[in-house]
């Protein structure tokens, strides 16, 4: 099957739980962002509780705007991964 | 002068008039206590009693004798709940003529009411420079020449070695003495009463601290029940992923989440994303503990190896990108300095940012400024802000702060980043998600974040969870107007209550996170410690009374829907780039959501509270004011 290569840049905190800021990831083709954080997520076990917890769901940007877990990738995307907590 | 107290009470009040050197201390009536439960709410009540006393509140002088400085705890401040260490300060504000409010936290709450006094009104103008002593139930003022005229932790140190390790202050630095309209009052390095000028206000009073002589442990109703709650509360908290990361990062993560975004104020928000080099990492490197106020579970702050204390997320958004100054080195260094001196952090940054634009448009020029005026300039941004705190140079116009307008040419006023003439407190620009440009326009005291702003709505959170945290429907989308109005409103009265109980808004239910402490777990602690019992929905009615309250005191100071407002950029200026680009506030849509504000609240479409609210409302002032004549009454100034 096709693949496709995305580079997912990790906003704070959640860099700081897999020590990088940039993960590259090989997602088959036709793979959403929803597909995205689960590969994620088998790859950075650590990551787990912050992908998939309500309190501070993660937020995605592509391309300038805001995706969800249905929104299409394609090969080369550089999506940015942000935990959105908001505050003085 | 002084006076000895027959016992500790919950809600001592002290009145003392530096005019005339009487001090008093009466206890707040219990159906005050009951209806606006202390801090921010009962401040609200004297400060209406009073400035109505004084000649009227439009009338008063903020920096003249009969502005009441009103300092209150919490009415939990200093027992073991969980971030209980908050206090506010109030009185009419010299930076934007209305309603003046600061939040504060720190050691200064606990230590107050545990020297006896749970709020302070000080009037008058002492004649020679001051400070007052709380110790047991008794005040005295005493002479403080010797302090004037020392910065913020050093005249601390000073009053530690004169009163000893146990002394906790909260003072003026050389902003407050010169009456620099964003003055501070601080405690700590680095806690700020910041907001609205209260330090210039307690400088135009020469009084130079309040230093607190606490001992013991304050008494609760039930010590058992306190003791169990805190650590089911303590418990509840830990499970947040959101409070384990402000404890291991504090603040300024929030920074790389805002500028990805595309959502810092850059530039006086001419721009909207600015350098990684203000990320969380780089202040990491210079920080080498993490530090927290009284009873705090959190432990947010920064130590840094400059010395100082922070800086805050809004510190490095407003000293660094909104300044074009990159460098956290330079950061850390500015954050130090403006704590030192005691001015607010969030003002400085926006009337820096503000004349820096107005310099770059020509509209103002050497001559005015002393010289260039540049984005990124560190070494001018430092000696601005001394020049600001001496009121040296163009620093003396600056320290006017948003009233430097009336003499600076037409047109400056377009570019000023203010509502209600206080300056935006945070670095967050409010043009891409509409409940947070809702919640700065109505924010009682002006463009502030800590009032209202619905953290929540960045998160896209499913239908049901939405339902479920707020009880009505909202839109999901960050930049719809719909269902908005409700949302600020809700916030509204939720930190309104954590105010008026002196616990930080970190901890507090919908400020980042739905899993929190809410209503139910206030009242389990309010009921702990004074034995009062709170049923549910009645906390979040006392928040209610607390808005309305502010709201008849705002149009008392002449407010009206006009001053509902946001800066014309935000209206008027699509956002340049990144995620946000595009997007503005539209005015119809603004002005449609400001009506669905004003429905929630039960105000009219002037945003005027109901014929018996506003009845209640004068029943509650009415009692301030009798206690507060105490059968004497403080004189005016
Ligand atoms: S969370 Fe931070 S500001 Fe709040 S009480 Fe704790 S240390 Fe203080």
């Amino acid at each position: 099957m096709a693949s496709m290569r995305v580079h997912v840049r990790l906003g704070e905190p959640l860099w700081r739980q897999v020590n990088t800021r940039e993960v590259e990831l090989e997602l088959p083709s036709g793979a959403v962002v929803g597909d995205m954080l689960e590969a994620l997520g088998r790859r950075y076990p650590e990551l787990q509780s912050y992908l998939v917890e309500a309190e501070v769901p993660p937020t995605v940007f592509l391309a300038d705007a805001m995706a969800d877990l249905t929104t299409p990738l394609y090969d080369g995307a550089r999506p940015t991964l942000i935990w959105a907590a908001a505050g003085g | 002068m002084t006076l000895e107290s027959k016992a500790y009470h919950m809600a001592n009040c002290a009145f003392v008039n530096l005019s005339s050197g009487e001090v008093r201390l009466e206890q707040t009536p219990p159906s005050l206590v009951r209806s606006l439960l202390g801090g921010r709410g009962l401040n609200m009540a004297y400060l209406a009693a009073l400035l109505r006393r004084a000649g009227g509140a439009a009338a008063v002088d903020p920096l003249g004798p009969d502005n009441p400085l009103i300092i209150g705890t919490g009415l939990l401040s200093g027992t073991i709940a969980p971030n209980a260490a908050r206090f506010n300060v109030s009185a009419k504000s010299p930076e934007t003529l209305g309603l003046g409010d600061a939040n504060c936290g720190g050691f200064f709450a606990a230590a107050m009411r545990r020297a006896g006094v749970d709020r302070l009104i000080v009037s008058g103008r002492a004649e020679r420079p001051s400070y007052l002593l709380l110790e047991a139930g008794t005040i005295r003022i005493l002479p403080a020449e010797a302090f004037w005229g020392m910065g913020v932790y050093e005249v601390q140190q000073a009053l530690k070695e004169l009163h000893g390790a146990r002394a906790v202050a909260a003072v003026i630095g050389p902003a407050g003495e010169h009456q620099v309209h964003m003055a501070a009052i601080m405690t700590g390095k680095k806690n700020a009463a910041g907001r609205c000028g209260m330090g210039a206000v307690m400088g135009s009073k020469n009084l130079k601290a309040v230093v607190a002589l606490g001992a013991g442990k304050l008494p609760v109703a039930d010590p058992a029940a306190m003791r169990q709650a805190r650590i089911e509360q303590t418990a509840h908290l830990k499970k947040s992923k959101v409070i384990k990361v402000l404890g291991q990062l504090g603040t300024p993560f929030l920074y790389d989440v805002s500028n990805q975004l595309g959502a810092i104020r850059t530039r006086n928000s001419q721009d909207n994303f600015f350098e990684d080099s203000l990320n969380a990492a780089e202040f990491e490197k210079r920080s080498d503990k993490m530090l927290a106020c009284t009873s705090c579970v959190v432990h947010c702050r920064h130590r840094n190896t400059l010395g100082g204390e922070g800086p805050e997320y809004s510190t490095v958004g407003l000293l660094g990108a909104n300044l074009g100054i990159a460098s956290a080195e330079h950061v850390i260094h500015l954050n130090n300095l403006v704590n030192e001196l005691g001015l607010d952090a969030s003002s400085t940054g926006s009337i820096i940012a503000w004349a820096m634009e107005l310099y770059q448009r020509g509209l103002i020029d050497d001559e005015l400024t002393d010289g260039p005026l540049l984005w990124g300039d560190f070494e001018r941004v430092h000696e601005l802000i001394l020049d600001i705190a001496h009121r040296r140079g163009f620093g003396d116009l600056l320290a006017e702060s948003s009233q430097a307008r009336h003499r600076l040419p037409d047109g400056a006023q377009d570019y000023l980043i203010a509502v209600k003439d206080l300056p935006q407190s945070d670095p967050h620009d409010v043009r891409y998600i509409k409940s947070f440009a809702l919640g700065i326009a109505v924010a009682s005291r002006g463009a502030d974040h800590l009032r209202n702003r619905p953290t929540l709505d960045i998160l896209r959170l499913p239908d049901e969870a939405r339902r479920a945290i707020f009880g009505f429907e909202t839109s999901r989308d960050p930049t719809s107007y719909e269902g908005k109005a409700r949302m600020v409103a809700w916030h509204d009265d939720i930190y309104a209550v954590a105010d008026c109980l002196g616990i930080c808004k970190f901890v507090t239910h919908g400020f980042n996170s739905p899993h929190l402490l809410g209503y139910e777990h206030f009242a389990r602690l309010i009921e702990a410690a004074t034995g009062m019992h709170f049923a549910e929905g009645e906390l979040r009615q006392a928040g209610q009374r607390v808005i309305d309250l502010e709201r008849l005191l705002n149009l008392e100071f002449g407010r009206t829907r006009a001053d509902d407002t946001l800066p014309k950029r935000y209206f008027d200026e699509p956002l340049p780039a990144r995620v946000t680009k595009g997007h503005r506030i539209e005015r119809a849509k603004f002005e449609t959501m400001l009506d669905e504000y004003y429905q929630a609240r039960g105000w009219d479409r002037a945003g005027r509270p109901s014929a018996e609210r506003l009845a209640e409302l004068e029943e509650l002032i009415r009692l301030s004011a009798e206690a507060g004549d105490g059968g004497q009454g403080p004189a005016p100034g």
